[in-house]
C-alpha cells in the first residue's frame, strides 16, 4: 500500500510543490488533496499578486498550470458578486477560501420536466476551509453574500477544462460557455477576457 | 441618508451596503458625478425614477432588498454597465430595459419572476368616453374649442400614444399589461412587460400570432453582444 505523507504546506509555493507531486500519479485521492489544501494557512502576502479584483464581477486568475494535470487559480469576489449555476465538465473541483466567506448552493441536475431547479443544500464556507465537488454531486452556485467584505478563493481543477455548462435556475435551461482568465501568473490578460454573460 | 451626503457633487462612488435604508431619496439625482452606487442588503422597497438622472452611473447594486418594481425611466441610464437586482421581489422587468445597450451584467436570481403569462381574461373595456376619444385622435377627426366643451378638450389632450410603435392608436385610462419572454444579457426568457392600448394590439415582434394565451416571441441579442463567461 502506498504511503502518502501528509505534510503541512507552510507557504503557497510549498502547497503548489506538494500538489505537483500528488498529481504525478493518475489516481487522485480526493480527501488527501482536500486535506492538503485545507492545511495551508492562507497568507495574503503570498497570493496578493494574483488577486486582481474587478468592480463589476468576480475574476479568475491563473496561478499554476500543474504540468497539464490541473489548473490552480485564485478567484476574487467583490461584494455581492456571484456565479451562475454550473457544472464541472467531469473534473474534480477543489475550492479553498483564502479570504472572507463564500456561500455555496448545491442543485440537482435538471431533467426535461424541470421548472425551478431543485436546491439540495446551502452552506457558508469559512476562511481556510476547502470544499470539493464533481458532477456526480450535482451543480453549484458560488457567491459572496457579504455587502461589506471581498472574498478570495483558491481553486484546483483536475483535469483542466475550458468549457462548462451554465444553468438558468428558473427553467433548467443550459448553455455551454467558454471560460477565460482575467490574469495569468499575476499578469492581466485583457485580450483574452471579454465581458461576461453570466446567468446569475 | 444624511442630507449633506446628497450635496457631494463630485462623489464618484457611494457604498451603503448592509444597512437598514428603507428608501432612496429623490435627491440622489444631485450626485451628478456618481459612477458606482452600492445599496445591496438594505430594506429598500422601490426605486425612485430620479435615479435615472445620474448620467455617469455604470454600476448599480440593489440586490438583497425588497424591491417590487423597476421604473421604466431607468432606461435613461445610458452608462449603465452592471445592474444587480438579485434577491428582491420582482415579477417582471420593464420592456424598456432592452434599450440599455451597454448593460453587460444583470443579476436576477432570487426574484419571483413569472414564467408564464396568461393574457388577462377579465378585461375592463374602455369607457364610452375613452372609445370616442380614441376614435377622434387616431382618425384625426378635426375639432375646435367651439365644437366641444372645454373639459372634453382637456380630456382629448391627455391621450397617450400606444407604446407599440407599429400601432397608431392612443389610450387614455385603459391599457393592458403585456409580457413577452426575451433572452437578454445572458438571461433566458426574461419576462419583460409593457403596456398596450388593447389586448388586440399586436406587438412589433409578434410575427406569428399564437393561438394560445402565451406570447412566446423571443428577441435575440445581436451576436456581438454575446460574450465569453468567467466561471468559478
Amino acid at each position: 500500500m502506498e504511503q502518502t505523507e501528509v505534510m503541512k504546506p507552510e507557504t503557497l509555493d510549498d502547497l503548489i510543490k506538494i500538489l505537483h507531486k500528488i498529481f504525478e500519479s493518475d489516481n487522485i485521492n480526493v480527501e488527501e488533496v482536500q486535506n492538503i489544501m485545507e492545511a495551508y494557512d492562507s497568507n495574503p502576502q503570498e497570493w496578493m499578486k494574483f488577486a486582481k479584483f474587478d468592480q463589476f464581477r468576480y475574476t479568475r486568475n491563473l496561478v499554476d498550470e500543474g504540468n497539464g494535470k490541473f489548473n490552480l487559480m485564485i478567484l476574487c469576489w467583490g461584494e455581492g458578486h456571484g456565479s451562475s449555476i454550473h457544472d464541472h465538465t467531469d473534473s474534480h473541483c477543489f475550492m479553498k477560501l483564502l479570504q472572507g466567506q463564500l456561500k455555496e448552493t448545491l442543485f440537482e441536475w435538471p431533467d426535461k420536466k424541470t421548472c425551478n431547479m431543485v436546491q439540495k443544500s446551502q452552506r457558508i464556507l469559512q476562511t481556510n476551509q476547502c470544499a470539493y465537488i464533481n458532477d456526480s454531486f450535482g451543480l453549484h452556485r458560488v457567491e459572496n453574500a457579504s455587502h461589506t467584505e471581498c472574498s478570495a478563493s483558491l481553486h484546483l481543477y483536475s483535469p483542466p477544462f475550458q468549457t462548462c455548462q451554465t444553468f438558468d435556475q428558473r427553467t433548467g435551461h443550459k448553455n455551454t460557455v467558454k471560460m477565460t482568465f482575467w490574469s495569468k501568473f499575476g499578469e492581466r490578460t485583457p485580450f483574452e477576457t471579454t465581458v461576461s454573460q453570466e446567468n446569475n | 441618508m444624511p442630507a449633506q451626503f446628497l450635496k457631494l457633487q463630485r462623489l464618484q462612488s457611494l457604498s451603503l451596503g448592509g444597512n437598514r435604508l428603507q428608501s432612496i431619496p429623490a435627491e440622489i439625482e444631485n450626485l451628478t458625478s456618481l459612477e458606482l452606487l452600492y445599496l445591496g442588503g438594505n430594506l429598500i422597497t422601490s426605486i425612485p425614477p430620479e435615479l435615472a438622472n445620474l448620467p455617469y452611473l455604470s454600476y448599480l447594486v440593489l440586490c438583497d432588498n425588497r424591491i417590487q418594481g423597476v421604473p421604466p425611466q431607468l432606461t435613461r441610464l445610458h452608462s449603465l454597465r452592471s445592474l444587480s437586482l438579485h434577491n428582491n421581489l420582482l415579477t417582471y422587468l420593464p420592456r424598456e430595459i432592452l434599450s440599455l445597450v451597454h448593460l453587460q451584467e444583470l443579476s436576477l436570481r432570487g426574484n419571483p419572476l413569472v414564467v408564464r403569462f396568461v393574457k388577462e381574461m377579465t378585461y375592463d373595456p374602455p369607457s364610452l368616453l375613452e372609445l370616442a376619444g380614441r376614435t377622434i385622435k387616431s382618425r384625426n377627426v378635426p375639432y375646435s374649442p367651439c365644437d366641444i366643451p372645454c373639459h372634453l378638450l382637456h380630456y382629448l389632450d391627455l391621450a397617450s400614444k400606444c407604446p407599440n410603435p407599429k400601432c397608431a392608436g392612443v389610450y387614455f385610462d385603459s391599457c393592458v399589461r403585456h409580457i413577452k419572454f426575451v433572452d437578454f444579457c445572458g438571461k433566458y426568457r426574461l419576462p419583460l412587460m409593457h403596456y398596450l392600448c388593447s389586448p388586440e394590439c399586436t406587438s412589433p415582434c409578434n410575427s406569428n400570432p399564437q393561438s394560445d394565451a402565451e406570447s412566446e416571441d423571443e428577441i435575440s441579442v445581436p451576436a456581438d453582444r454575446l460574450q465569453k463567461v468567467l466561471l468559478g
